[in-house]
């Protein structure tokens, strides 16, 4: 926590969101770093043909930073701009100090765009990555981000993010005309659009593996029902409309099953539902409240959250019923666990004396981490590929998103413009 | 004293007295007549013009009825019945979700007495808030009013039975966009002079100040009602 300190270099990135359908986009602010950041020179790429909406290299330039784990070279400081191979020097860009450099040049035909892409080891004077991508103009952030994908995997290991969404719920403060909305953005908070419009508050988004399908709460009727949404066609379908509670549905690994809370029975209770045919199984059987489910990655079982021991802590059950067991055991509430794909830990939310954390417990060792510095912090959702932790959280009284990575070094901001952002959910 | 014979003399005399009466009744009604003019007040001709709300099925059962119109008073809304939230959000206490779900499930499956109470409850807030809403429409409707009054000039064609309605569209800044004769009074110049009260009005400066969500539901679009009084 204390390294945390001196690396609280804040203020770094605005990403001017480039407006679409009429919403302000969510700005992402990166607020610290890790310790020693891959330093990479993002040279702007040439474009011959048709100019193109967005500058490519830019957004690149803005995911990578945004991971924390990247430090960009600025581009008045470069000697040169090369846009192809022989154009490079690489002393030139020793003499910077830069580790890695990325070069790139775009061409437009008919709409169609082609991207070339070459990424260099500085050091090495070797090339790491040589790659063309063809798409519609269309996409042209889409390909921005699979280049950050691309390059992000290349140089840490792990896959990028880049290119998955985001949905969360954006709350307009207006006591007399309150307005809930849904929104799914990129997941650099551009190119935000809203799915879901409502007076009533809506609640605990989730994606389906496949990230094809939503469900969520929606209080639309007066009362909790959880639907289900197909984001391209905007289908949607009731499945829950129980009497009582009909909370946190939450996708099983392999999608075909959700599970989720119901207090039908009388309090609420963990249920599975089969989606094929509705069918429900009944996982809990507990006078207190039970709650919060999430999966395992093997799918055989599941971990709540559940103040049968007094207060809210979070415990394990295997769906064929044993005892369920107890996973946390410092602090007076542990509560929204949701556990890695490698199986190996948890984040959730930590909260002692009125102060509620995001944190990391390693399941083998039971060692907890405290993960952020803000002290009102909700709804944590992890990244597809288990780098960061997007969570809802309040800052000077207004709900915002913030993210944090899985050791606590690297943290931003996703503060909204406009209205209240709670309850993110970061697609597969 | 055969002299002063009144048998004589009743010619003369009573048509001196027919002379006097038909002088003092000539008299009299002048003096009343004059009178009269001493105890004129000026008065201004009373007109009503009252801002009303178009609900197109009255509009329509009117005209196919073809009665005559009633009275306008200011009609307030019909109350759109309250109905109960549970707001699960709006606290400015933090609450850890945890607990947000407890209570929630708590509310969701007390026995419905409880429920009902805290709908009561919220019904009442609510109420409060419809009462706040309707003073404000009122206050403001009372000042379009007001201002139409002013610029309305009535032709000499108008009779008290005549009744014109009025739709206009204004913007938020209060400019007038549209103005058109939704009921006709039958009576042309009666019509026009209701549409030049309102083109000459121009347009409603207070607009700016009334709540946006009054004004989408209320103002944005209205009726006006023009009925002489006092004809």
């Amino acid at each position: 926590m204390i390294f945390l300190n001196f690396f609280k270099i804040s203020i770094l990135i605005l990403m001017l969101s480039l407006s679409s359908l009429c919403h302000s986009n969510l700005i992402i602010e990166v607020t610290s770093f890790v310790k020693n950041p891959i330093k990479i020179a993002v040279v702007p790429f040439e474009n011959s043909g048709k100019n193109l909406k967005y500058d490519i290299a830019a957004i690149v330039a803005s995911d990578l930073s945004r991971s924390g784990q990247f430090e960009i070279l600025k581009t008045e400081d470069m000697f040169s701009l090369p846009n192809r191979e022989e154009e490079v020097y690489f002393r030139d860009w020793r003499a910077l100090g830069v580790d890695y450099l990325l070069i790139g040049n775009s061409t437009v035909n008919n709409d169609k765009l082609q991207q070339h892409y070459i990424l260099f080891d500085v050091y090495a004077e070797k090339k790491l990555l040589s790659k063309k991508i063809n798409q519609n103009i269309l996409f042209e952030r889409k390909i921005a981000h699979k280049i950050s994908d691309t390059v992000y995997e290349k140089l840490t290991g792990v896959p990028g993010a880049f290119s998955s969404s985001l949905l969360y719920v954006s709350h307009r403060l207006n006591a007399n005309n309150p307005l809930y909305r849904l929104i799914l953005s990129d997941s650099d908070g551009a190119n935000a659009i809203e799915i879901l419009r409502s007076s009533e508050p809506i609640l605990s988004p989730t994606w389906s593996p496949d990230g094809k399908d939503i469900a969520y709460v929606s209080f639309e009727t007066k009362r909790p029902a959880i639907y289900k949404q197909r984001i391209s066609s905007g289908k949607r379908k009731k499945i829950t409309n129980f009497k009582g509670l009909n909370s946190s549905p939450v996708w099983s690994p392999n999608g075909k099953k959700i599970a989720m809370v119901l207090s039908k029975d009388g309090n609420p209770e963990i249920y599975i539902m089969t989606l094929r045919n509705g069918k429900l199984e009944r996982i809990t059987n507990n006078l207190s409240i039970d709650t919060e489910p999430s999966w395992l990655p093997d799918g055989k079982s599941l971990i709540f959250t559940s103040d049968r021991g007094g207060r809210p802590q979070i415990y394990q059950v295997n769906l064929n019923k044993s005892q369920p067991k107890r996973l946390t055991f410092k602090g007076d509430y542990n509560a929204k666990g949701s556990v890695t794909k490698d199986g190996k830990g948890m984040v959730m939310i930590h909260g002692d004396e009125s102060k509620y954390h995001i944190a990391w417990q390693d399941l083998k060792t039971g060692e907890l981490k405290i993960l952020t510095n803000t002290s009102l912090d909700e709804s944590p959702s992890l990244a597809p590929n288990d780098s960061m932790v997007l969570y809802a959280t309040k800052i000077k009284g207004k709900g915002v998103l913030a993210g944090v990575s899985l050791d606590g070094g690297v943290k931003f901001l996703l503060p909204s413009p406009t209205s209240d952002v709670r309850e993110p959910a970061w697609s597969p | 004293m055969k002299l002063f014979k009144i048998s004589l003399y009743w010619k003369p005399i009573s048509f001196a007295l027919l002379i006097h009466i038909i002088f003092f009744i000539i008299l009299s009604i002048n003096w009343s007549s004059y009178s009269d003019v001493f105890l004129y007040k000026p008065k201004f001709k009373s007109l009503n013009a009252s801002l009303i709300f178009i609900d197109k099925n009255k509009i329509n059962k009117d005209l196919s009825q073809n009665k005559p119109k009633p009275k306008p008073k200011p009609k307030p809304k019909p109350k759109p019945k309250p109905k109960p939230k549970l707001d699960i959000n709006s606290s400015n206490i933090f609450t850890p979700n945890f607990y947000k779900e407890k209570e929630l499930s708590k509310i969701l499956n007390e026995p419905k007495n409880n429920l009902k109470n805290i709908q009561n409850k919220k019904n009442n807030e609510n109420q409060k808030l419809l009462n706040q809403t309707n003073d404000l429409v009122e206050y403001y409707s009372s000042l379009i009013s007001q201002q139409m009054k002013m610029r309305w000039s009535l032709p000499s064609s108008a009779r008290k039975s005549m009744v014109s309605e009025v739709k206009i569209t204004v913007l938020p800044s209060g400019d007038i966009i549209t103005v058109e004769l939704s009921s006709s009074s039958g009576d042309k110049a009666f019509d026009q002079s209701t549409l030049l009260a309102v083109k000459k009005a121009g347009r409603f400066e207070f607009m700016r100040d009334i709540p946006h969500d009054i004004f989408e539901k209320h103002f944005r679009e209205f009726t006006f009602r023009f009925i002489p009084e006092d004809l």
